[in-house]
């Protein structure tokens, strides 16, 4: 069992893995949730999901992960998935540059379907890939910063990365729903601050440092 | 009722349907010679009825007759109703002779054979019990067992068969053998006797044989594979022996896309670890989508290839399981090139019958998945409004389930069981009756989905714990399906689906 089902939690994210398919989406959810990899995983048909739960600044938050299919034939499907999601990985293949060069073609697909405020972090996967690497780090920076978008690079093989991904871009939603969390002019797609019992857990926690953000 | 059983047994089975003009509850499974019996039928333990079934399931029938909609057959359902003299035991022994049932599906039950005339004095020494040396876990099972040695050894007896094996024959086998031996193979008696089944041995050519692959004319058989294994040969030539920059963009991502795909396809089988049998399935997955413009490959197909080479590589060796892998040093390229051009065939035969399963937003997909929706409301209210309260939706569930047609969800064996059915069903099987299966198939575990919140309940359906499944919990899911089948079937206004 990879959750608890009763768990508390301060915040709940829900977060889309997006990207072409065969670039290691449902692997890096497994990773990140399981801590588990797999060699041989099937293609995702539709959408899968998993949560876990993460600490950051003193706040448990929930990640809802939907890791969704990558062919394009099942983006009438999947797009309706970006519904509500508050942050994006956008994963390539650092092996296959065309994987990279679709990425244009996903931030598209999240203009025109999520929330105008997603977070979105790139995630260059399979870095454990050296002697194959088709897209160099450079490469990918310059773009995701012309993008303004998160970058990181990581491999679900390995683990190198994965952790502080999902890390980082919840942080960075958090930090964005903090700051406009007076506003609040936003109905029910945003995450929402859940009742008070909460409180007396989080005074245990110990604030944990977070990676650094750009 | 051991576990097993109970285990077996869909949970909505024991609960009553709501239907116009009757309940109806608990059924049987097929009335297969192989297929155990379930423990619910042994209540009637030696009530033996054979000879005095017909008036009992006429009445059932024209007492269903009456109603508008319902189609149940007394061989397939038996009413609750006390005053219905029939027992379930008496359905059951009635079946294979039974050519009365009513009902657009009556093919399914019933049998086009007439009686053998050791039937009745095998029956009556089922009801003697003589079930000692059988699995005490499933007393039906043994006693329908036990007849049917009987029943085997007397017509070892009598019949001049071809048979070169030492081992007896069933009587399904026989009759299979008898249906495939005919100069024109009846397709409507081959259907009705699939449907619960098909012998290894016999399945690589029913297969083709149902999904219209190889012509009733078995004299035709042989020049058919020529031909259609030549023209394979052809498209091959056509469209993927051609250097990679003579492909259009699309054609090089519709490759590239299949290329991902193969390695992944059936990871849990050794036999698709093979490179000779992953170079097959991606070219004949790529010729599918040249020649199918209109969906081109969409994953998901990659699977619904796997259960026809699995089946039709058996058909070089007997049909030994092949999944292992095992056999693949004695399979010939020639062999191979047949495999492949037979399940080219096949698989865009298939998928011919449900063409908009796969075309730009699967209009095919969502209306199952509506469907399968409404079906589980009418059929099991309260399972149907928990997933409402948790806020999960069936098309994040049940979309895998159309997609792939539950491979994801069962061992290949079990898929090849599930798809005898499939084919026998005719046009339908791959839609309609599929739907009543998921449905029988959500419904089986309704008791622990209602205990579980939107998290479990997801990771739950993403992981159906099937492991420990094989043909008799698949049979009881035919079964299921078909009782449904026969409640909803054709009455899409109970259902409030809108046909596109």
């Amino acid at each position: 069992m990879s959750t608890r089902a009763d768990e508390e939690y301060d915040y709940l994210f829900k977060v889309v893995l997006i990207g072409d398919s065969g670039v290691g989406k449902s692997n890096l959810l497994s990773r990140f949730t399981r801590n588990e990899f797999n060699l041989e995983s099937k293609s995702t048909i539709g959408v899968e999901f998993a949560t876990k739960s993460i600490q950051t600044e003193g706040k448990t938050i929930k990640a809802q992960i939907w890791d969704t299919a990558g062919q394009e034939r099942y983006r009438a499907i999947t797009s309706a998935y970006y519904r509500g999601a508050v942050g994006a990985l956008l994963v390539y293949d650092i092996s296959k540059h065309s994987t990279f060069e679709n990425v244009e073609r996903w931030l598209k697909e999240l203009r025109d379907h999520a929330e105008a405020n997603i977070v979105v972090m790139l995630v260059g996967n399979k870095s454990d890939l050296r002697h194959l690497r088709a897209v160099e780090t450079d490469e990918a920076m310059a773009f995701s910063e012309q993008h303004n978008l998160a970058f990181i690079e990581t491999s679900a093989l390995d683990a190198s990365g994965v952790d502080t991904a999902f890390q980082r871009i919840l942080t960075e939603i958090y930090r964005l729903m903090s700051r406009r969390n007076m506003a609040a002019e936003e109905g029910g797609n945003q995450p929402r601050l859940t009742s008070g019992q909460t409180i007396s857990l989080s005074n245990e926690k110990q604030p944990r440092k977070n990676c650094c953000q750009g | 009722m051991s576990q097993q059983q109970s285990r077996g047994l869909p949970g909505f089975l024991r609960r009553t349907f709501r239907t116009s003009d009757s309940n109806i509850s608990a059924t049987n499974t097929l009335p297969d010679e192989d297929t155990p019996v379930p423990s619910v039928l042994d209540n009637n333990g030696g009530e033996n009825a054979t000879g005095k079934v017909e008036a009992p399931a006429a009445d059932l029938n024209s007492e269903k007759r009456s109603s508008s909609d319902s189609r149940i057959s007394g061989t397939s359902a038996s009413a609750s109703n006390a005053a219905t003299p029939i027992t379930n035991r008496a359905v059951l022994e009635t079946t294979p002779t039974s050519a009365s049932s009513t009902g657009s599906r009556k093919h399914l039950r019933t049998i086009a054979f007439p009686p053998l005339p050791h039937e009745m004095d095998a029956n009556d020494e089922e009801g003697e019990g003589d079930t000692t040396t059988n699995n005490s876990a499933r007393p039906a099972a043994a006693a329908a067992n036990s007849s049917r040695r009987l029943l085997d050894e007397s017509i070892q007896s009598t019949t001049t068969s071809t048979n070169n094996n030492p081992a007896p024959k069933s009587y399904k086998e026989i009759q299979f053998d008898t249906i495939l031996a005919s100069p024109i193979i009846p397709i409507r008696d081959l259907r009705k006797l699939a449907w619960n089944g098909i012998p290894p041995h016999h399945r690589p050519t029913i297969w083709k044989i149902l999904l219209g692959y190889l012509p009733a004319n078995t004299s035709r058989h042989a020049t058919t594979l020529v031909r259609r294994r030549r023209e394979y040969k052809d498209a091959m030539k056509q469209h993927y022996d051609i250097p990679d920059d003579t492909r259009t963009n699309s054609e090089q991502e519709t490759l590239r896309q299949v290329l991902v795909d193969v390695p992944r396809t059936m990871p849990e089988v050794p036999l698709f670890h093979n490179d000779r049998v992953r170079r097959c399935l991606s070219r004949l997955l790529y010729i599918w989508a040249m020649r199918h413009p209109a969906s081109s490959y969409v994953q998901g197909i990659n699977d619904l290839a796997t259960p026809l080479i699995a089946v039709f590589m058996s058909g070089y060796f007997g049909g030994k399981d092949c999944l292992d892998g095992e056999v693949m040093g004695d399979v010939s390229d020639l062999m191979l090139e047949e495999i492949e051009a037979d399940t080219y065939w096949c698989l865009t035969s298939l998928l011919s019958g449900i063409q908009d399963h796969y075309t730009s937003d699967q209009p095919g997909m969502q209306r199952m998945v509506m469907h399968l929706e409404e079906l589980v409301n009418r059929i099991d209210a309260d399972l149907a409004a928990h997933l409402k309260s948790t806020g999960i939706e069936f098309i994040q569930f049940a979309f895998k389930w159309m997609n792939c047609l539950l491979l994801r969800e069962f061992r290949l064996s079990c898929v090849m069981r599930l798809w005898d059915t499939y084919l026998s069903e005719g046009d339908g099987g791959f839609e309609d009756f599929h739907v009543y299966v998921c449905a029988s198939f959500l419904v089986h575990f309704s008791n622990e989905l209602q205990q579980m919140g939107f998290d479990e309940l997801f990771q739950f359906m993403q992981n159906m714990p099937t492991d420990d499944w094989g043909d008799r919990e698949i049979e009881i899911l035919l079964s299921s399906a078909f009782v449904l089948s026969t409640l909803f079937g054709g009455s899409e206004a109970h259902l409030n689906v809108v046909r596109h």
